[in-house]
């Protein structure tokens, strides 16, 4: 089960997509629009994805 | 009996999926919990008080701190506490901190305006490093060799920093931009590297591309980490050195380091000696 690839789709995009394993709160960039997308939750495979920046404008330490 | 622990960060990148992974053999449950939905603030903070701890790996200078010291204020068990987030978050006031431990920290000057500025060079002489207060991965880390240049650099600061973004230290160039990076869980360095710059960037950070060796055990090394750690109390920091005629001095500490260069570096299994230490501190 884990090691299955996952399915969602882009919320920008809407590409339908296939990941090999991610763990929630990871992120990628849709090869379609190249946006960075993190995973919200993962239920039966199924990606819940949302976009967000790629660098948070007060990252830093 | 097993641990919840959680990671409060915008997202899991590298570390963070190392520590995940990790823990379960050390009878720790680690998940990652977004630190921009925890609306803290109410009694016993319900967001997150099913978590045994939290390890706070904001990258943010404005989400870590706070996050932790309304945690902390709950009574949720936070790491690094809340003290140490929120002097590692900000440059000027961690070298005031670490200074009045006396812990020998590079001579700096406060830039707030172009007054500043130019009395920061004068009293200090090029080369000189402008950086951000607020800042992190080298972004913005300027080394000014001319004072001729130094005026139009200035120019983008005051023209395209906003504020807080505008609060700059002005330094000496040390040891020709080479720093060496202890790793530090508990009280102890778990792994240590020195760092040169790659060539064609003069900065040695991760971020950057760099050069980097083992460290060999350095007695002044640990000295100076030790009383970092005495000043901070025990916890996760990247202490960040840079060797000077006069020893070694900190330049910064970080309070969610990085330890993927490292750990590849020196082959240190940094995500148990974390996840150790949590069990330890829960137990
Ligand atoms: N005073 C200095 N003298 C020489 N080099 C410096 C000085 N300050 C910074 N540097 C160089 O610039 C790099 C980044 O600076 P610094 O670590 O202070 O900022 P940062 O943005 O917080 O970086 P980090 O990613 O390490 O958190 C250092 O690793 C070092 O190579
Ligand atoms: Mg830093
Ligand atoms: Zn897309």
């Amino acid at each position: 089960m884990s090691t299955a690839t996952l399915t969602g789709a882009c919320p920008e995009c809407e590409t339908d997509l296939t990941v090999p394993p991610i763990a929630q709160g990871e992120t990628f960039s849709c090869p379609e629009c190249m946006l960075t997308l993190r995973v919200e939750d993962i239920q039966d495979g199924r990606l819940t994805l949302q976009m967000v920046q790629v660098t948070l404008r007060d990252w830093g330490q | 009996m097993t641990r919840n622990v959680a990671i409060v960060a915008d997202r899991i990148s590298w570390e963070e999926r190392r520590l995940i992974e990790a823990a379960p053999e050390l009878g720790l449950h680690v998940e990652w919990v977004n630190d921009e939905s925890l609306c803290l603030g109410a009694p016993g903070a319900p967001s997150v008080q099913d978590f045994d701890a939290l390890l706070v790996r904001s990258r943010s200078y404005t989400r870590g701190g706070l996050v932790a010291t309304l945690a902390e204020a709950a009574g949720i068990p936070v790491l690094n506490s809340a003290r140490a987030i929120n002097a590692c978050e900000n440059k000027a006031v961690l070298r005031s901190v670490l200074s009045s431990a006396e812990i020998p920290v590079p001579d700096f000057r406060l830039v707030l305006s172009r007054r500043d500025f130019e009395k920061a060079l004068d009293e200090l002489g090029v080369p000189v490093v402008l950086k951000p207060i607020f800042g992190g991965m080298g972004k913005r880390v300027t080394l000014i060799r001319h004072t001729d240049t130094a005026q139009s650099v200035y120019d983008y600061v005051e023209d395209l920093g906003h504020a807080f973004e505008q609060a700059c230290l002005v330094e000496p160039y040390l040891s020709g931009g080479s720093s060496v990076r202890c790793l530090v869980v508990g009280r102890d360095i778990v792994a240590a590297a020195e760092f040169a710059s790659a060539g064609a960037d003069w900065r040695s950070n991760a971020a950057l591309g760099n050069r980097s060796s083992t460290l060999a055990y350095d007695p002044d090394v640990v000295k100076i980490v030790d009383a970092v750690v005495s000043e901070l109390g025990a916890g996760i920091y990247g202490v960040d050195l840079f060797r000077t005629d006069d020893g070694y001095v900190v330049n910064e500490v970080n309070h969610a380091p990085a330890f993927r260069g490292v750990a590849s570096v020196t082959g240190a299994d940094i995500p148990t000696a974390v996840g150790s230490f949590v069990q330890e501190l829960l137990s």
